[in-house]
């Protein structure tokens, strides 16, 4: 640990900061309220003395690049990752041109939260290779999960020293790296433009650049992507050890035919589901060469559940604030850390609760980061590359509701039953895994309850799943009478679609001319 | 069309419109995950979804849906309210892949027809025959609630019995067309194997002995040709054109990996034990294509090309069919063989393009 003892609070209010620079509105009341950031991980968080974050706004790469330099150095020092592991060298808060210049040339299009959390939050995710490489390096396990998007992570993490991660997430890379390396690997073993973005992970598992050789790879197989079941085939062909783990289809109750809901259905896809993650625990253990615990895996879930109520209350006050305390594109990330909690789970907690704690401030002070009129929406799908939500935003747009097919991480797993059992029931309330009817059931009860007045899903070209079922997405939410826009994301480079530029504009008019 | 298979498929059509104008609820399926001995078993006349028009029918779906949905599941779509599909009281829609599970829905939601979508595993294991029986007794249910018949279990012990003895028949038909030059052609042989699936096993039994008499008697096709083995996506109706080209050509088709094809009669159903634990079993073990790991394919290449001679393999994709379509590579690679990838829709304009490139692939072999 750094040598800080100085006092921080990412409560306090803005400095005030005349003049009308970027970023530096009207001072906000300053407060002398607590974070409530918990005990257990507060104490850990370095210190900062005199440091307070700006009035919130949304600011560009350079504009941060300048802000960097009010951070004190030290506290910098005590942003750390693997914080059990005596070494010096797991700092992460870097300013963005460090990022940039290793590769992520995407953050000079972007803008950013001005808050010290967000960029923290950025930092952690940006830094996530190098900790995966660094995990190997002190003595960790690292495991490829793939294919259910926030369950098997937390089956590894019952395992200690065991790091999870998603190769399936480098369908951003080459979206943030501007370059379509990835994708012209993944090309030569016959993935190409029909195949989701996903593919770039083949490219990135076959390169070795991009996170390390995992101990073993966990896939999941049934109701779920068929571009990343392709993927991982390539790489079980390549000769690495994979274990497939299958999935179940989960009908809805009461729909149309007979059998659909049956009673039955879903204790027997319970019961499935529980074996699936027993074999999946043993040849876990297998691979760690350390025992499968109930008691560990229980343990896991109590601090997967804790990340995910901090998620729960970071959306809630995003979603329903009058004015937007968090960007969207910052949201989108923060909730995507409930998927394998970017390689440290401790980190992770300690940068969202940060985050929640700026969010809460800025609540409590009626301040945000776009105007109070902004046009809500409701999101449907994740997208690669973050330059649509952003914007969405500089439109006046606003996202008040996500459905980035993430559900069975966003739920808080059970503790009054079994652990396998509790992570089995997560599953089978995945977006992916269960209708398209119930999907969008979860799309309208946002846009209900925080007021959206249209749905934009922004799919991906080549995703099996985008491709299959958006148009049935569409169809029922415009049933129940709101209006939609669905655009693909294509690969661009360093600009953004002209074609979903126009359609994203197109459809701010629209909801502006109804409002 | 050879004249005795004209025959059977006339017959197998004037049950399916006699029974569905008699009520007798029509189920369809589409790659034999629901057993069709036990769709009978529960009192419904089953109809695999070959998908007749299928151009016709993927651009209609293309509408309700999205232009880079798969070909055959557009179809599925743009077939929902037209013969013969019309007349299905249930479609079963094998989970086996988003397209297929959402093609099932779009039927539900769209057109408010019954629809049941089976949750097919992927993963070869134990539990996965558990489970898949579980299914298997789910469907019972949900197709004795349709057509209000109690499950008799008898019935569905003969029927296997039954359906295996039309299984055996097919693969004494298939030897034919094995034989270079062949007796058969491989569009007759799918053509009798798909009438033969319509109707009762009964029924299919004694005209298939008739048949394996003719054949026994028909001059051999000109020959000999170029030994060749299929597999890729679903083999509709319209995809029968490539077949067609490929016979013109010279070459013959002598073996397949499609679970719609030779697949269907290739093993018979174990008549021990519990029916649905035989039919799930059954199911699986020909499902290669889709379990992973799936070296069992490869296995089944390898043993096929041997046995069979293959000088050639044809590999069919329809248009972002992500399952075979995506494997392509990986396929070509692996087996070494001299590899004809043929991607594509239902669409008639690419017909000549098509002949030009299987001429070539036959001739280089």
């Amino acid at each position: 640990m750094s040598t800080l003892h100085r006092h921080y609070d990412p409560c306090r209010g803005a400095v005030p900061a005349p003049g009308a620079q970027e970023g530096r509105g009207d001072p906000a009341p300053t407060t002398n309220r607590r974070s409530p950031v918990p005990a257990t991980v507060s104490h850990e968080e370095p210190q900062l003395d005199g440091y307070r974050d700006l009035a919130p706004a949304k600011v560009s790469f350079s504009k941060w690049n300048e802000l960097f330099e009010r951070i004190p150095l030290d506290a910098i020092a005590g942003f750390r990752y693997y914080r059990d592991c005596p070494a010096d060298w797991s700092t992460y808060l870097f300013p963005p041109c460090t990022y940039s210049a290793y590769g992520a040339r995407h953050l000079k299009r972007l803008q950013f939260d001005n808050g010290l959390a967000a960029w923290r939050l950025w930092s952690f995710l940006l830094s996530e290779s190098e900790r995966l490489f660094r995990a190997r390096q002190v003595g960790k396990s690292v495991v490829a999960t793939s294919g259910d998007l926030g369950v098997l992570p937390v089956l590894v993490s019952g395992f200690p020293n065991a790091v999870p991660f998603y190769p399936d997430c480098h369908w951003a890379t080459p979206f943030l790296g501007e370059s379509s390396v990835l994708f012209d690997a993944a090309q030569r073993y016959g993935l190409g433009e029909n195949a989701c973005f996903s593919r770039a992970s083949l490219g990135a598992a076959f390169k070795g650049a991009y996170f390390p050789e995992p101990a073993l790879y966990l896939c999941a197989s049934g109701a779920t992507c068929d571009d990343f079941h392709a993927v991982m085939d390539l790489i079980q062909w390549s000769g690495r050890r994979v274990h497939w783990f299958g999935i179940p289809h989960c009908r809805d109750a009461g729909v149309h035919a007979a059998s659909n809901g049956h009673p039955a259905h879903d204790a027997v896809n319970r019961r499935y589901l529980v074996q699936q993650l027993e074999r999946a625990a043993q040849v876990l253990s297998q691979a760690l060469q350390q025992p499968w615990s109930p008691t560990q895996l229980q343990d896991a879930i109590a601090r997967v559940n804790r990340l995910r109520a901090t998620v729960d209350r970071l959306r809630h006050l995003t979603f329903s604030a009058p004015r937007a305390p968090l960007p969207a594109v910052e949201a989108y990330y923060a909730e995507y850390a409930l998927l394998h909690y970017y390689g440290d789970l401790e980190e992770c907690q300690r940068v969202l609760d940060h985050l929640l704690a700026t969010v809460e401030q800025r609540v409590r002070a009626q301040q945000g980061v776009l105007q109070e009129d902004a046009l809500k929406v409701v999101w449907v799908s994740p997208t690669p590359d973050p330059r649509v939500l952003d914007f969405w935003e500089s439109l006046g747009g606003r996202v008040v509701g996500t459905e980035y097919l993430n559900r069975q991480s966003l739920l808080p797993l059970r503790t009054d039953v079994p652990p396998l059992e509790a992570l089995a029931e997560a599953l089978l309330h995945g977006s992916l895994f269960g209708t398209t009817r119930r999907r969008t059931g979860t799309v309208l009860e946002q846009c209900y309850r925080y007021g959206a007045q249209g749905v934009i899903i922004s799919s991906t070209f080549g995703a099996s799943h985008c491709a299959a079922e958006t148009g049935l997405l569409a169809y029922l939410v415009k049933r129940a009478g709101l209006p939609v826009l669905h655009f693909e994301v294509p690969f661009t480079g360093a600009q953004l679609s002209g074609q979903v530029r126009t359609r994203l504009e197109a459809f701010a008019e629209l909801l502006r001319g109804r409002s | 069309m050879y004249e005795p298979i004209e025959r059977l498929q006339a017959q197998a059509q004037a049950y399916v419109s006699e029974h569905a104008e008699r009520g007798v609820p029509l189920v369809g399926y589409i790659y034999g995950f629901a057993p069709p001995e036990l769709l009978r078993a529960c009192g419904a006349v089953p109809v695999r979804v070959r998908i007749a028009g299928g151009y016709e029918a993927q651009h209609t779906g293309q509408q309700l849906t999205q232009g880079n949905t798969c070909t055959y599941c557009k179809a599925i779509v743009g077939s929902a309210r037209s013969a013969p599909l019309d007349r299905l009281a249930l479609l079963v829609s094998d989970g086996l892949c988003e397209a297929l599970r959402r093609a099932g829905e779009v039927w539900d939601v769209r057109f408010g027809r019954a629809v049941h979508t089976l949750s097919v595993p992927r993963v070869g294991n134990e539990e996965t025959l558990r489970h898949y029986v579980a299914e298997l007794g789910a469907l019972r249910e949900a197709v004795c609630a349709l057509t209000g018949r109690a499950f008799d279990e008898v019935r569905l012990r003969e029927e296997i019995q039954r359906s295996n003895q039309v299984r055996a028949l097919l693969r004494r038909v298939n030897r034919f067309r094995t034989e270079n030059p062949p007796r058969l052609t491989a569009s007759e042989l799918w053509a009798l194997a798909a009438a033969a699936e319509l109707l009762p096993p009964e029924q299919a039994i004694e005209p298939l002995q008739c048949l394996c008499a003719e054949l026994e008697k028909r001059t051999p096709l000109e020959g000999p040709r170029k030994r060749l083995l299929l597999l890729g996506s679903f083999l509709a109706q319209d995809d029968r054109a490539l077949v067609d080209l490929i016979e013109q050509g010279g070459g013959q088709i002598v073996c397949d990996a499609l679970l719609e094809g030779q697949g269907t009669f290739w093993r018979d159903v174990s008549a021990e034990g519990d029916p649905l634990q035989a039919l799930a079993a059954h199911a699986l073990e020909g499902s290669w294509h889709i379990l992973r790991p799936h070296e069992a394919l490869f296995q089944y290449l390898e043993a096929q090309r041997e046995a069979m001679k293959v000088q050639g393999i044809v590999y069919k994709t329809l248009e972002f069919c992500d399952p075979w379509s995506l494997q392509a590579k990986r396929i070509k690679m692996q087996t070494k063989a001299p590899f004809l990838h043929v991607d594509g829709d239902y669409s008639p304009a690419h017909r000549q393009q098509l002949r030009t490139r299987v001429e070539a692939f036959l001739e280089m072999l």
